[in-house]
């Protein structure tokens, strides 16, 4: 980075890290100051949003001159580096990077925060200095998730990503709050411990290999471990040495991000936990925490497990159809709005999983915009749902029909916004889904098709809802004189639009700064697949031929005409 | 850049809505619907005269960028932005952009926005901009992503303008309708899309071009790829076609919802009316016509094609027969005559299936443009039981009225609508016997029966007879419209006849002109580079004669019986009503009762599945799940599953789903346990 001054030249991922949440324990200092010294109230909570709006601002500019401009496109490998020691003797490394794969996640986050901040202006007004700052908190949290590239150091930001939420949504949630907290926490915790466990084999793992303690995904010069990716894992073990094998390991890690995906039958926290929290809440969860999972999956889980991955990979692809199946029909028959898009979620997710497990890059690179574009479409939607709410004090959708008389601007970016959701060209969500479903095709026609029929039974789903919402005649007398949206919200809507809009309909810019990184990813699998060779182990060849093809496939024609019977 | 003037158009007009939350004047309004058309036809004429005096390029490609590409690993998928203007899109271009031309002009004068005002003026002329220039995307897209984004742009258009009354209920369900309609059609075409890609993956680069696209499934032609194996099997090809086929027919049935009226008592607008005879029609023969490389080596797919080809020919004239809503008789005509280029491209004439669609572009485009001074004179009334003895009052209305009729019903031999169906007829009698296909020439003619029945119908009960005027119109009031509107009735007459020229079929020139005309039939000289001709001409001169005559008969057949009925004694028409009410009323002919029928079907299917859904997936007991349907039992049963299977794990108690999770969970640990020891 050049031209930020001597200060953020070179740490710029860690400003953008760490300016949030030293913001929020600035102002707890700042308001422990004020009330120990001088017994003063401390900062009101409108000053406490205003600076946090500020703060959120600075890291908006910074992800988006910072990493944006100064990214390299087409550029492989990790760019940005920051590497330092923290605890070498237990292989914690402080060590983030950024590449095609987080850029847009975390230009996502950087772009949700303030906008959900402003949001908040007038509603959140219950202890809004804690709300604040946990809001603060959250981002620091998600963005060290998504810029980490030491397992532990990830799995210390996912921890407090969770606790974040769980505090928000058991603060500021609606009347069945705690329990939901509470269910969330377990959904979200069991993975979690799944996954600490899984970070310990790991450890076991690499020091049994090397002699020396690492964490690190990828190998860092300087560093005297090897990174784990370079581990080589047994596909499978017999007898009681089973804790070792990749299996394992990778259940336990995609059992943690599956949860956050959600996949069913992992899925039972999200419904309620978007319909108990706060607009603002239920905005962070769908835009941001959600997209936590398919991270995971993508970074580590496939990468380092890639045997496992692959055996699993046709009962995953199942698990997604039925995850699609089921949210498609629960949402026909939802009657609260908010619900709706918490099973909208469930879909796209299901298509995030399907281009992910088809393994091929195509796929991929369709899941990375996917993580994007699901980030951006449900915050819309749940922003719109919110601002519906205020105005009108229900949710349910036989309480509406006929908005589009009173309440033009809504109902226009409503319409943008389930277009989007539904996956129409010219939104983000068809570029993903068109990607992700081709790589399905390649894989096997039958569950391509069996996805697609998803697709059609969600947009067909999203358009009757949106009829019996907005259109029809006006026949419930509540609804006449709702004021339509205000300059403000509009252009709060408008800012999450704009890029929906923008990568739908170009989006080669996109495509090509993640392409790279994919690409990389996948020959570091297939560098380490080679080692596992020859250290002897059998590699796991699967039943048929849909094995990790990084290379051009000189039969293609052939297995194409063959794939049909997988 | 032909389609850019009407999206501009529609961008401004709705943008400036939008923001200003006002409407520009009407003045200012007509003048950028009307500047946008013009853009974009004047756009296709040049690059139509160059394609035409071109001699070494078949096709014009403009590729302006790469819009969407992704390609790592073995695995590409790159679409470009780019337009492919060849015969056959050239063809399509003039027309659509030519036509919805002449309907802005139209619709600048028409009187039928009185009762929205300048908003609903400055929505419509926004709406069919937007429509006509995602349709022109459509048709000029050189690779199927970009083609798939046209299709969903048309598909909005239509809905926007199908649910125009959006806070009516019936058009918002109509728009509803739609929208899911356009749907089914893309994701069918996203399933043809996906699996081209997976048979092109492998050359490098797949770039989904229609070219590439097509010698790439023509290189497939000798081996037989199969999509499914085991019994029942599909071959690509054949699953290639019966998804295009899906998709012409959703786009087809879009328009036939909207235009017949399905759900809205008022009838269709007629401005809409008229944006479906040139955007729905073109895209749903569009697609069979481009993709008959496809259908040239799927025999299946071909005969599902003609078959339902045949069924829409029929099922429609008799509908149309049935109507008595000015625009619904229109709409169920396009039905018949879409069925009818189904039917020719089934049978592989798509020289004849392309000069259909054009031809019936300018006589639908032509009653529409009548039916709608009709429609607007008698103050909106659609109901041809309350018009009739208005040929007095409209002197060159009427003129319109017969040369469309005339050209519809294909009776006079001068028209472009005469040469074009009977090539279709030709097609028809030279198809190989067998397999059915023995019955599609039959079909055929009855068809052409019907076509000129209610054509004659429609001329008389508006023009003839006595005045059956609703109370809300003035009589007086009746007179023929402004001119603008009756130059478009012009031109669109004057084609309607004159566009004979470009499909003449040779046996006829050979006839006329004593052979002195090598290449009569310009349009399949000038398509033959595009399409596959399999069988363009499968019988000899004579044998097409003979075709000539039948159809001439049946066509003579169906005048006669229309006239009889509704001029000469339309006492026996009512005695015969009569009786058939009576036989109705027996339940002989339930199922032809009425369009209805149709949706009343999908309905009850609908509520069949909604109630096993329902017991299903509802969480609570809101409502009993069988009312009155066809299901009870069933629905009962799987309530009482419900109930007492779902239900309690599904309630939201922490402990349920944590069982359930760990239930997921274990199920995945089991499942790993058996790969990995395998």
């Amino acid at each position: 980075m050049v031209g930020m001054g001597p200060y953020v030249d070179g740490h710029v991922l860690s400003w953008i890290i760490f300016m949030p949440g030293a913001t929020a324990l600035f102002l707890l200092a700042i308001g422990a100051v004020l009330r120990g010294f001088f017994g003063s109230a401390g900062l009101p909570g409108e000053v406490w949003r205003a600076i946090a709006l500020g703060s959120t601002g600075l890291t908006l500019l910074l992800a988006s001159a910072g990493l944006f401009v100064a990214f390299e496109p087409e550029t492989m490998g990790l760019q940005l580096v920051e590497y330092a020691d923290w605890l070498p003797g237990y292989g914690v490394q402080y060590f983030v990077a950024v590449d095609g794969i987080n850029l847009f996640p975390v230009l996502l986050v950087t772009l949700l925060v303030p906008l959900v901040l402003i949001a908040s202006w007038g509603r959140v007004e219950r202890s809004l200095r804690s709300f604040v700052f946990f809001l603060l908190f959250l981002e620091s949290a998600i963005l060290g998730v998504f810029l980490s590239f030491n397992v532990l150091l990830f799995h210390l930001f996912w921890q407090l990503a969770l606790v974040a939420v769980y505090f928000i949504i058991g603060i500021w949630g609606g009347r069945e709050r705690i329990a939901v907290a509470t269910k969330f926490l377990l959904h979200g915790g069991v993975g979690a411990m799944l996954m600490w466990v899984a970070i310990l084999v790991l450890f076991r793992l690499n020091l049994e290999a090397n002699g020396v303690p690492g964490l690190d995904l990828v190998t860092q010069p300087g560093s005297p471990a090897p990174g784990l990716l370079e581990l080589a894992i047994p596909a499978s073990e017999s007898g009681l040495e089973w804790w070792r094998s990749q299996t394992w390991l990778f259940l336990a890690f995609a059992v943690a991000f599956a949860t956050l995906l959600p996949l069913a039958p992992l899925h039972g926290w999200l419904p309620d936990a978007l319909e108990e929290a706060p607009g603002e809440g239920a905005a962070l969860i769908a835009g941001l925490l959600l997209q936590l999972g398919a991270y995971g999956l993508l970074r580590f889980a496939i990468p380092l497990f890639p045997e496992a991955a692959e055996s699993g990979a046709p009962l995953i692809r199942i698990l997604a159809l039925v995850s699609i199946a089921y949210a498609g029909l629960r949402a026909l028959y939802a009657v609260d709005l908010k619900r709706v898009i918490a099973y909208l979620a469930m879909v796209q997710g299901g298509f995030i999983v399907l281009g992910l497990f088809s393994l091929e890059g195509l796929g991929q690179v369709g899941s990375v915009v996917g993580i994007v574009s699901r980030g951006l479409v449900l915050t819309a939607l749940v922003l719109l749902v919110g601002m519906l709410e205020e105005r009108r004090g229900t949710r349910r959708i036989d309480q509406f029909g006929g908005l589009a008389r009173p309440m033009p601007i809504l109902a226009l970016l409503l319409g943008v916004a389930v277009f989007a959701g539904a996956g129409a060209p010219g939104s983000s969500a068809f570029v993903f889904e068109l990607l992700a479903l081709a790589a399905t095709f390649e894989v096997s026609a039958r569950v391509g098709l069996a996805g697609c029929l998803g697709a059609l039974a969600m947009a067909l789903c999203l358009y009757r809802i949106y009829r019996r919402v907005i259109l029809g005649p006006l026949e419930i007398e509540a609804n006449r004189n709702l004021p339509d949206l205000n300059g403000q919200e509009a252009a709060l809507v408008l800012a999450l639009l704009i890029p929906i809009l923008w990568i739908g309909l170009y989006p080669n810019p996109v495509l090509r700064r993640i392409e790279p990184s994919v690409l990389e990813v996948r020959s570091q699998i297939l560098e380490r697949g080679a080692l596992s060779l020859e250290a002897g182990a059998p590699r796991n060849s699967g039943p048929s031929g849909n094995s990790i093809r990084v290379t051009e496939d000189p039969g293609s024609p052939a297995s194409a005409a063959s794939g049909g019977g997988r | 850049m032909i389609p850019l003037g009407p999206l501009g158009v529609a961008l401004l007009l709705g943008l400036f809505l939008a923001v200003s939350r006002k409407t520009l004047s009407r003045f200012t309004i007509s003048w950028l619907g009307l500047l946008g058309m013009a853009t974009s036809f004047v756009a296709s004429l040049r690059a139509f005269v160059r394609l035409l005096f071109n001699d070494e390029a078949s096709a014009l490609v403009d590729p302006l960028a790469t819009w969407l590409g992704a390609g790592v690993g073995g695995a590409t998928l790159v679409a470009e932005l780019s337009f492919r203007f060849d015969a056959l899109s050239s063809g399509l271009c003039l027309v659509i952009s030519g036509v919805g031309l002449l309907l802005v002009l139209y619709a600048t004068r028409s009187q039928e926005w009185e009762r929205g005002g300048e908003t609903d003026f400055q929505r419509f002329i926004g709406y069919a901009s937007f429509q006509v220039g995602m349709c022109l995307v459509f048709v000029l897209a050189d690779n199927l992503v970009l083609m798939l984004a046209g299709l969903a742009g048309v598909g909005i258009g239509a809905c926007l303008l199908s649910g125009f009354r959006a806070e009516e209920a019936s058009q918002s369900r109509l728009g509803s309708w739609v929208l899911g309609l356009g749907r089914v059609g893309e994701f069918s075409l996203l399933v043809a899309t996906l699996l081209i890609f997976r048979v092109l993956d492998g050359e490098s680069p797949p770039s989904l071009s229609i070219a590439e696209v097509r010698s790439a499934l023509l290189g497939l032609n000798g081996s037989v790829v199969l999509l499914f194996d085991g019994p029942g099997g599909l071959t690509l090809l054949d699953a290639l076609g019966l998804c295009v086929l899906i998709t012409a027919l959703a786009s087809g049935a879009q328009w036939a919802f909207a235009s017949t009226g399905q759900g809205s008592p008022a009838g269709p607008l007629p401005g809409l009316l008229l944006m479906q005879t040139v955007t729905g029609f073109a895209v749903a023969g569009y697609l069979v016509v481009r993709f008959s490389f496809i259908f040239s080596a799927a025999p299946l797919a071909t005969g599902v094609m003609t078959g339902v080809g045949t069924s829409l020919a029929l099922v429609g004239a008799v509908f149309a027969c049935r109507s008595h809503w000015i625009g619904a008789v229109l709409g169920w005509s396009s039905v018949s005559q879409l069925g009818l280029v189904l039917v020719a491209a089934g049978l592989g004439a798509q020289t004849a299936a392309v000069f259909h669609l054009i031809s019936h572009a300018f006589f639908k485009g032509l009653l529409g443009v009548a039916a709608g001074v009709v429609i607007v004179a008698l103050r909106g009334e659609q109901d041809m039981r309350r018009m009739g003895s208005l040929g007095g009052r409209l002197s060159l209305t009427r003129a319109a009225f017969w040369v469309g009729g005339f050209s519809l019903a294909g009776g006079l031999p001068l028209t472009a609508g005469f040469f074009s169906m009977q090539q279709i007829a030709v097609a028809a009698r030279g198809a190989d016997p067998g397999l059915g296909y023995d019955l599609v020439y039959p079909a055929v003619l009855l068809t052409l029966a019907l076509t000129t029945f209610y054509a004659f119908r429609l001329v008389y009960l508006v023009l003839q007879g006595e005045a059956r005027l609703p109370a809300r119109a003035q009589w007086n009031e009746v007179e023929d419209p402004e001119t603008p509107i009756l130059w478009v009735m012009g031109i669109l007459g004057t084609l309607s006849i004159l566009g004979a020229i470009i499909g003449f079929p040779q046996f006829w020139s050979d006839f006329l002109f004593d052979g002195e005309i090598e290449q009569a039939n310009s349009l399949r000289y000038f398509l033959s580079g595009v399409v596959s001709t399999r069988s363009e001409m499968p019988v000899d001169d004579s044998e097409a004669w003979r075709v000539t005559g039948w159809t001439l008969l049946m066509t003579s057949l169906g005048a006669l019986a229309a006239f009889l009925f509704y001029v000469a004694r339309p006492a026996a028409l009512l005695r015969w009503v009569n009786k058939v009410g009576r036989w109705r009323q027996r339940g002989s002919s339930r199922a032809l009762r009425n369009a209805a029928t149709v949706s009343a079907l999908g309905h009850s299917w609908a509520r069949g599945t909604r109630q096993v859904a329902h017991a299903l997936f509802s969480r609570g007991a809101r409502r009993p799940a069988s009312e009155s349907g066809a299901l009870p039992l069933s629905a009962g049963f799987l309530r009482y599953l419900a109930d007492r299977l779902f239900k309690p794990v599904q309630s939201g108690f922490v402990q349920h789903s944590l069982a359930l999770s760990v239930m997921g969970s274990l199920f995945l640990l089991v499942y790993f346990l058996w790969a990995g020891t395998r």
